[in-house]
C-alpha cells in the first residue's frame, strides 16, 4: 500500500544539521517542490524508513513561515527512541525522508491577545521559537515572556539567538530556569512552580500563553496559569499523542456490544462503540498508518467509504477533507458498520 | 456590680447541654462579668496581620470598656497597647486604621514612640521622668497571620493551639494576603447567642439559601446525618487533600478551639452565589482551586473560612448584654487585582446575607429569652459545638466567680 502518496507526503532533503546541546540537533529540509504553505507553531509527520520497517514521527516546525525554501526541525535524541536516535546518527545531509503536510492548531495565528508568554521545557521550544522568530519577522514590538527550562544550563535551547532577538524586540523578556544547576549559572534555578513564575514571569496570569514541553510540564503550567487568574481560553498547549485522548464521545446506548463491523480494503474487524478505529485495528493486528495517535498529524486519515463515525480530532485534518468524507482514525469512533479505505 | 454569688449559683443551676440561664444573655452585670472573666482574661482575636503590614500602621478596637491600639513597630513587630494616654488618659489614637510615625494624644501632644515609649511631653518639669510614662502594653501573639490579643498579667497558654492549627493554615499563605474588604454589623444580641448561632448548622437550611449553595450543613466527616453522598464526598476529597499533604482530619481542640477541613458541595469551589470561584488568583502556592474550606473557630470570639481561593475571618466583641459587633473580613491573594480577579461583590455577597440573616436570627432570640416563660433548653445533637461553648463558657465564669459559697461575703 502507498498510503503516503495518499496523503500528500513530501519529499525532504536534508542540507544541513546544526548541533543545539550534546543531544539536540536543528535538522534543516529542503521539501521538493517548495516549502509547503504553514504557520509558525504547525507540525509535520516525517515518515521514516528504518531496517524495512515504516515509522511515522509527528515534530514540530521550529521554523518561520515564509523564510527561503527550507524547513527546520529541532529535535532531541531520545534514549529509548529509535526515530529520533536514527535522525541523529544515521541521516546525513544529501539523504532525503518524506513529511506530511504541515498540520496542528497550535498556532502564533490563533492568539486573541497581545500579550504572550511562551512557554517551553527541553525540546518544547522548538514550536515555540517557530512563533518567536515569525513575531520577529512580523512584528517586532510583540509583549512576549519566554520561559524555558531545562536540566542543566548547557541544555538551555537557543540561549545565543534569543539574545539576538532582545536586541531587536524591545518587548521581549527571557527567563531560563535550570532544574540542575552549575557554578556560573546566573538564572532560575529549580522546578516550574507558583513560587517560582511569581518572580521569573510575575505577570503570567495576565498572558496568553502557549506551552510545550513534556505532559507533566505542561499540565504544571497550565495548572499555574489557571492560579494565578489566568482564562482556560487563553493556554495553548502542543502534544504529540503524550496527553490524554479527547474527551469521550458519549456511547449510544443501543450499540451493540459485540461492536460494530468494519471493513478496511481487504480486511475486516469489528470495533466497540468506545473505541476508535485505530484502536480497535491495533488491537486486532491491522496496520493503519498512523502518527501521534492524538488527531493532530494526519497520517491515519482514511476514506469513509460507508457508515457513520464520531469524531473528535485536534486539528489533523481540514474541513475540505471533512467534507469529502475523510477521517482520522485514530479520532473516530463508529456510530454503525463502516467502510473505510484508504 | 458584679455579684459573683449570683454568678456562681447561676452556674449551679446550669445543666451541660442546654442553653444558659436567663441571665447569662440579659443582665448587665452579665456583660460586665463577661468582659472581666472571658474578654478581660483570654486571647481574643483582633485583626489580620495582613491589616499593619507597614511600620507604624495601626488598627484599633475597643474590648469592653478598654481601647486597645494593636500596631507594627519600627522593626516590623506587632505591639498592643492600651489606647489611652498616661498623662490624663485620654484615648490617644480615634480612627479605626492609620498609620502613624508616632503616636500623638490629641489633647496636649505627648509623643509616644512606635514601641510604647514616651518621647516627649511638652510642658512637663525638667525633672520629669518619661521613662515611667510608656504605654502600658498588652500581649500579642501572631498566629498564621491572626493577631491575637490579651489583656491579662498573664496569659493563658496559646500553644497547643498555634501547634494544632498551623499545619491547617499555613499552607494558605497568610501572610501573603490583603483585605478585599472588611464590614462590621452591630447586632442586637448577646454575644453568646452570636457564638452559639455560628456554632450549629441546624438552623441553616431554613435560613440560608445563599450559604447553602456552596457549603455542607455537616459539620463532621463522619455526621451521622449526612447521607450516603456526603461520605462519598469526603472520602474523594480527603484522598486529594492527603496527596497534597493537606490536613483534614478535625484537631482535637478540646472546648477552646476547632479545626477541620470539609469540602464544598460537588462542584462548588467558594463561598459564591453559584459555588465558581471567587477570586481566580488562588492563595499561596495553589494550583488547585479544589481545597473546601478549613474551618476554624477559637473561643471566645472568632470563626474563620480558608479555602483555595479567600480567607474569611470573623471577630465577635460584646458591646452590651444585648448588643456585639461582629467584624467581617475577606482576604485574598496580595498580588490579585480588583475587578481582574476578583469583584467584590462576588466575593462577599453570600457571607453579607448570611451575616444579617444570622443578626436577625441572632436578635430574635435575644427577644424571646426576654420572655418571663423562658427556660434553658436542650441542644441537638448536631449543636454539639454549642455544648462545646457553654461549657467552656462556665468554666470561665466559674474560675471568675469562684464556688457557690452562699455565706461568703461578696468580694466587692
Amino acid at each position: 500500500m502507498s498510503a503516503g502518496e495518499d496523503a500528500g507526503f513530501l519529499r525532504l532533503t536534508l542540507v544541513e544539521v546544526r548541533p543545539e546541546t550534546h543531544d539536540v540537533k536543528t535538522f534543516v529540509f529542503r521539501p521538493e517542490g517548495g516549502v509547503p504553505a504553514y504557520e509558525a507553531g504547525q507540525s509535520m509527520t516525517l515518515r521514516l524508513t528504518l531496517d524495512g520497517e515504516t515509522l511515522f514521527r509527528t515534530f514540530s516546525l521550529a521554523s518561520a513561515p515564509g523564510r527561503g525554501d527550507t524547513i527546520a526541525m529541532t529535535i532531541k535524541a531520545h534514549a529509548p527512541g529509535r526515530a529520533t536516535r536514527w535522525l541523529h546518527e544515521t541521516l546525513k545531509v544529501g539523504d532525503s525522508i518524506e513529511g506530511g503536510s504541515p498540520r496542528g492548531r497550535f498556532t502564533i495565528a490563533s492568539r486573541q491577545t497581545e500579550r504572550l508568554a511562551l512557554v517551553s521545557a527541553g525540546s518544547g521550544a522548538s514550536p515555540l521559537m517557530a512563533m518567536l522568530r515569525h513575531l520577529a519577522d512580523t512584528a517586532l514590538e510583540s509583549d512576549i515572556a519566554w520561559l524555558h527550562g531545562a536540566r542543566t544550563p548547557a541544555d538551555m535551547l537557543f540561549p545565543g539567538e534569543l539574545a539576538g532577538l532582545q536586541r531587536r524586540m524591545p518587548n521581549l523578556r527571557v527567563a531560563m530556569v535550570a532544574s540542575r544547576p552549575e557554578p556560573g549559572w546566573f538564572g532560575f534555578t529549580g522546578r516550574l512552580s507558583r513560587r517560582l513564575v511569581s518572580v521569573a514571569l510575575p505577570d503570567l496570569g495576565r498572558r496568553e500563553v502557549f506551552c510545550c514541553g513534556p505532559a507533566g510540564f505542561m499540565d504544571e503550567a497550565r495548572l499555574i496559569h489557571a492560579a494565578e487568574g489566568g482564562r482556560r481560553e487563553l493556554f495553548h498547549v502542543e502534544h504529540f499523542g503524550a496527553i490524554a485522548a479527547p474527551a469521550p464521545i458519549a456511547v449510544a446506548a443501543d450499540a451493540p456490544a459485540a461492536g460494530f463491523a468494519i471493513r478496511f480494503g481487504d480486511k475486516r474487524f469489528t470495533a466497540r462503540a468506545d473505541e476508535t478505529l485505530l484502536e480497535a485495528a491495533t488491537r486486532q493486528a491491522i496496520v493503519i498508518p498512523c502518527g501521534c495517535a492524538s488527531g493532530m498529524c494526519g497520517t491515519c486519515r482514511v476514506s469513509l467509504v460507508e457508515g457513520e463515525v464520531a469524531m473528535q480530532h485536534n486539528g489533523g485534518i481540514s474541513l475540505e477533507e471533512e467534507a469529502e468524507r475523510y477521517i482520522l482514525a485514530c479520532s473516530s469512533r463508529p456510530c454503525s458498520n463502516v467502510t473505510i479505505a484508504l | 456590680m458584679i455579684d459573683r454569688d449570683h454568678i456562681a449559683r447561676l452556674l449551679a443551676q446550669r445543666r451541660e447541654g442546654f442553653s444558659l440561664p436567663q441571665g447569662f444573655y440579659l443582665d448587665e452585670a452579665m456583660h460586665e462579668a463577661d468582659v472581666r472573666a472571658v474578654f478581660e482574661t483570654e486571647w481574643l482575636f483582633a485583626c489580620n496581620a495582613c491589616e499593619i503590614k507597614k511600620p507604624g500602621d495601626y488598627l484599633t478596637l475597643e474590648v469592653g470598656s478598654n481601647p486597645v491600639v494593636i500596631l507594627r513597630d519600627r522593626d516590623g513587630q506587632v505591639r498592643a497597647f492600651h489606647n489611652s494616654c498616661r498623662h490624663r488618659g485620654s484615648r490617644i489614637c480615634g480612627k479605626e486604621k492609620g498609620r502613624a510615625t508616632r503616636l500623638v494624644c490629641p489633647y496636649h501632644q505627648w509623643v509616644y514612640e512606635l514601641d510604647g515609649s514616651l518621647l516627649n511631653a511638652r510642658q512637663m518639669p525638667a525633672d520629669f521622668d518619661r521613662s515611667d510614662y510608656g504605654l502600658k502594653p498588652a500581649h500579642v501573639e501572631v498566629i498564621c497571620g491572626m493577631i491575637y490579643l490579651c489583656l491579662a498579667e498573664t496569659p493563658p497558654d496559646l500553644s497547643r493551639f498555634r501547634q494544632a492549627i498551623t499545619p491547617f493554615i499555613a499552607p494558605h499563605q497568610p501572610d501573603r494576603t490583603k483585605v478585599a474588604f472588611e464590614m462590621t454589623l452591630i447586632e442586637e444580641a448577646n454575644w453568646k447567642l452570636i457564638i452559639e448561632n455560628n456554632r450549629e448548622c441546624y438552623h441553616c437550611a431554613a435560613n440560608h439559601p445563599e450559604l447553602l449553595a456552596s457549603l455542607v450543613e455537616f459539620a463532621l466527616p463522619d455526621d451521622p446525618l449526612g447521607p450516603a453522598q456526603f461520605q462519598e464526598l469526603i472520602a474523594r476529597k480527603t484522598a486529594k487533600w492527603d496527596a497534597l499533604g493537606l490536613p483534614h482530619a478535625p484537631a482535637d481542640g478540646g472546648d477552646e478551639f476547632r479545626c477541620i477541613r470539609l469540602p464544598f458541595h460537588e462542584g462548588a469551589l467558594s463561598f459564591t452565589m453559584d459555588g465558581g470561584p471567587a477570586c481566580t488568583k488562588l492563595l499561596g502556592d495553589f494550583t488547585d482551586p479544589d481545597l473546601g474550606s478549613v474551618r476554624m473557630f477559637r473561643a471566645p470570639n472568632n470563626w474563620n473560612h480558608f479555602l483555595a481561593d479567600n480567607i474569611i475571618h470573623f471577630r465577635v466583641l460584646p458591646l452590651s448584654a444585648g448588643r456585639t459587633s461582629l467584624r467581617t473580613t475577606w482576604l485574598v491573594h496580595e498580588d490579585a487585582v480588583e475587578g481582574v480577579d476578583y469583584d467584590v461583590n462576588r466575593l462577599t455577597e453570600v457571607w453579607i446575607a448570611t451575616n444579617e440573616q444570622d443578626s436577625d436570627l441572632a436578635s430574635v432570640n435575644q427577644r424571646g429569652i426576654r420572655s418571663m416563660a423562658y427556660r434553658p433548653g436542650p441542644y441537638a445533637p448536631s449543636e454539639f459545638m454549642l455544648t462545646h461553648f457553654t461549657n467552656w463558657y462556665a468554666r470561665q465564669m466559674e474560675a471568675f466567680a469562684g464556688a457557690p459559697a452562699p455565706l461568703r461575703v461578696a468580694a466587692e
